[in-house]
């Protein structure tokens, strides 16, 4: 045991000692907080002004389109206001407050008007194909877009073209339409003598919709905001199973192959058993495993943090995600399944890599490993919308599958013989893959040559 | 006699129709440097392999250091295996230290005498070095002292000299003889019959998984009939006749010839009676035979060629 020890303390400090290891961490939260702030930011300094033209034999259109814009953007200023205040009130980046940059801007036309609208169009082209550009403010833009209203009536509302060689900004197209139809609606009403005040009033209706659990104490049925989002959690968790096995899984059967392919295995042969090596390899990287959950636990639990203070809804979920990621319901599984799959999965690994004198033969073998992991991603989203479905309860059943099934069953309250039949049936699964990869490995991890096939494989567990 | 540190008896080793080994025994006599010599694939490293118990014998017994395994005693047993390798990302101190720790000895112990003997063989500024910085004869020598770190009293190395260029192969052969001075007894393979011929007390010889020779290196040189070399224009056949001669016999190179002796005859005579008759020397080499020769001479000239390479 002592020699096993030194082992696990040797792949623990070799792989954590390394920067790349630790730039994986710090990745990870520094994804998550760009998932939060890129999209923002993109929009706000990225994206240009879009500046687009309308054709339309009817200025009230126009002049309808203008206001949209206009109050579009009146909303986006509002929150970038809202935004510095909450900024300013907790003291953090005081200064001027910066209006945002418009997202569109309706300019007239650059070219001349033409006899009709398909002349105008044809005219139009060479800036909407984006080999002419519009001279604002003394600046070269790009036309964005060009929208052609029909001169008919518009309460048959066909025949409205939006020229855009854009098809993935959607933005002003859906703007422009949400107006028009506003419009063409609120016509159609006044049309009938619906008073406009009554139109906007019945307009803005909502149906309050309370969500209620039935298997909740009496008069505390309500579901709350932090209960959805709770539901889901489990997804983030077996994903973050899966990411943190295979992340570590890999580690093991690495070094593993770097000890074989060196040849030092032979050196650590003469000085500690086949079985004192394998235990020890997958303790040392069991607590890399573990350094890396708390790392990105830890990271997690700051960046949700931060942005709890901020206000608003954003802010509310971050805060409930926060409370999340730290209670005992849901972390202590994780880490009990993380453990578990971690030593079902590497000392499948290790067995596989103790035979192999390369990475790319113990790929091979890695094809059908990954194809199994697979699987509990599929099914991550049903699993949660039905935690105790037939799907559910069957995956829970196999070992492979046992800990992110579970992990993933967590937030609807399973039955606890489930719980712990599938737990105490994954448990000896560990027990049997780590005996049985010890006997192919303490064959194995002297072979020279060529990886064995697969029917070899097995019979190497046999001649121990 | 002294007591054995190894001692191999009627060892056999097969692997499935291959027979690797085929009944060797030795014995490793305390206090002496052995070496292994033979062609590729004789069978040595899978001897060494079973000496260290990471082979299993099919048949036939082992004993190390007193005990059954080699595992029981292993804090007192260095390896170096033939294929060398380290990690590539440790610091050279430290994977010597490494190596010392998983030979039973503390951290504190492990890491001074790591970066003193790395100080005393030529690496002192490399200790912070990682492995994969070093050249290929450094890390030969990292490995070297990571298997003899925890002053063993049995070390094996397999092929230790192969990869070194000349200066490394003298460090190596200090390395050795240190080891020997202080007490260890020391087992390697070598290619290199030099080095067998300066550093060791005993070798065995082993071809196609059997011993063929096993004693001291005069024993070994005893095997070949002692000769002398001459050149000459003139015939020297006469020789022949003179007492303590054998035979003369011309050798593939024109007029030189080999002059074979009894183990009783004296090469100055035969010079002497060269003059005698007259004979034209231009050369007369009365050297030993080398251990180059008695391997030729026991494991024959086509499977010697390889080890010559």
């Amino acid at each position: 045991m002592k020699y096993s020890i030194l082992v696990a303390m040797r792949e623990y400090l070799e792989n954590v000692k390394t920067k790349g290891f630790w730039i994986g961490i710090l990745l990870f939260p520094i994804l998550i907080a760009a998932s939060f702030q890129v999209p923002r930011l993109l929009e706000k300094y990225a994206k240009p002004t879009r500046h687009f033209c309308v054709l339309s034999p009817a200025p009230e259109f126009v002049e309808l389109i203008d206001n949209a814009v206009a109050a579009d953007y009146a909303k986006s200023v509002k929150s970038a206001r809202e935004e510095f205040d909450s900024k300013q009130k907790s003291g953090k980046s005081p200064g001027e407050f910066q209006p945002p940059k418009p997202k569109y801007k309706r300019v007239e036309p650059p070219s001349a008007p033409g006899t009709n609208a398909e002349e105008a169009i044809r005219n139009l082209r060479p800036w909407l194909r984006g080999d002419e550009k519009l001279m604002v403010e003394g600046k070269p833009e790009e036309l964005f877009a060009l929208v052609v209203l029909p001169p008919l009536e518009l309460s048959i509302p066909h025949g409205t073209q939006f020229w855009c060689s854009n098809l993935a900004d959607t933005g002003l197209a859906e703007l422009i339409e949400r107006a028009l139809k506003d419009e063409l609606r609120n016509r159609e009403f006044l049309a009938r003598g619906v008073d406009r005040k009554d139109f906007e009033r019945i307009n803005k209706i909502e149906v309050d919709f309370e969500r209620k659990d039935p298997k909740k104490a009496e008069g505390e049925e309500k579901v709350s905001d932090a209960e959805q989002v709770r539901q889901w959690a489990p997804v983030g968790f077996v994903y973050m199973l899966f990411v943190a096995i295979m992340t570590v899984a890999q580690m093991l059967l690495q070094s593993t192959i770097e000890e074989k392919s060196n040849r030092i295995v032979e050196v650590l042969l003469s000085s500690v058993t086949p079985w004192e090596l394998m235990l020890g390899k997958l303790l040392g990287v069991a607590f890399v495993g573990i350094t890396m959950l708390i790392a990105w636990l830890g990271s997690l639990y700051g960046v949700l943090s931060f942005y709890s203070t901020g206000s608003g809804k954003g802010g509310n979920i971050a805060q409930i995600l926060v409370d999340l990621v730290i209670s005992p319901g849901l972390l202590g599984p994780f880490v009990a399944y993380f453990l578990l799959g971690y030593l079902l999965y590497s000392s499948m690994l290790l067995a596989v890599g103790s035979t192999c004198n390369t990475l790319k033969d113990a790929q091979n073998f890695m094809g059908p490993v990954m194809t199994v992991l697979m699987v509990p991603l599929f099914t991550m989203v049903f699993i949660v919308q039905d935690p105790n479905g037939m799907l559910a309860r069957v995956l829970s059943w196999v070992p492979l599958f046992t800990p992110f099934t579970m992990m993933n069953r967590m937030a609807g309250d399973p039955p606890a013989w489930e719980v712990a039949g599938t737990f105490a049936l994954l448990a000896a699964t560990v027990v049997f893959a780590i005996w049985f990869s010890g006997r192919i490995f303490q064959n194995g991890i002297l072979r020279t040559g060529q990886p064995p096939k697969l029917l070899e494989f097995f019979k190497l567990a046999r001649k121990a | 006699m002294s007591e054995s540190v190894l001692r191999l008896e009627h060892i056999k080793k097969c692997y499935g129709d291959f027979t690797a080994v085929h009944d060797l025994s030795l014995d490793v006599p305390r206090g002496s440097i052995y070496g292994f010599l033979g062609p590729n694939g004789a069978g040595k490293s899978t001897t060494i392999r079973i000496a260290l118990s990471i082979y299993e014998p099919t048949s036939g017994t082992i004993e190390v250091l007193g005990h059954k395994s080699a595992l029981d005693v292993r804090e007192r047993i260095g390896y170096l295996p033939e294929e060398k390798g380290l990690y590539r990302k440790m610091k050279a101190g430290d994977v010597i230290a490494y190596f010392g720790q998983l030979k039973g000895m503390t951290r504190g112990d492990a890491k001074l005498k790591a970066v003193e003997m790395l100080e005393r063989y030529g690496l002192g500024a490399n200790i912070r070095s990682k492995c994969e910085a070093l050249s290929k004869g450094m890390q030969q020598k990292v490995q070297v002292l990571a298997s003899i770190v925890h002053t063993p009293e049995f070390v094996i190395l397999d092929e230790p000299f192969s990869g070194l260029d000349p200066v490394n192969q003298g460090v190596l052969e200090q390395v050795i003889t240190d080891l020997a001075k202080h007490g260890s007894t020391i087992v390697f393979s070598t290619h290199v019959m030099e080095h067998a011929e300066r550093l060791c007390d005993r070798i065995v010889l082993i071809a196609k998984g059997r011993k063929i020779f096993d004693g001291t290196i005069p024993e070994a040189k005893r095997t070949v009939p002692r000769r002398v070399l001459l050149e000459t224009a003139s015939n020297p056949e006469l020789l022949a006749r003179m007492p303590g001669v054998r035979a003369v016999d011309k050798t593939e190179h024109a007029n030189r010839y080999e002059v074979a002796l009894l183990d009783n005859a004296r090469p100055d005579e035969i010079l002497a009676a060269c003059f005698k008759a007259g004979i034209e020397l231009q050369a007369f080499d009365k050297n030993e035979p080398s251990l180059r020769d008695v391997f030729i001479k026991l494991v024959g000239r086509d499977e010697a060629a390889e080890v010559a390479a």
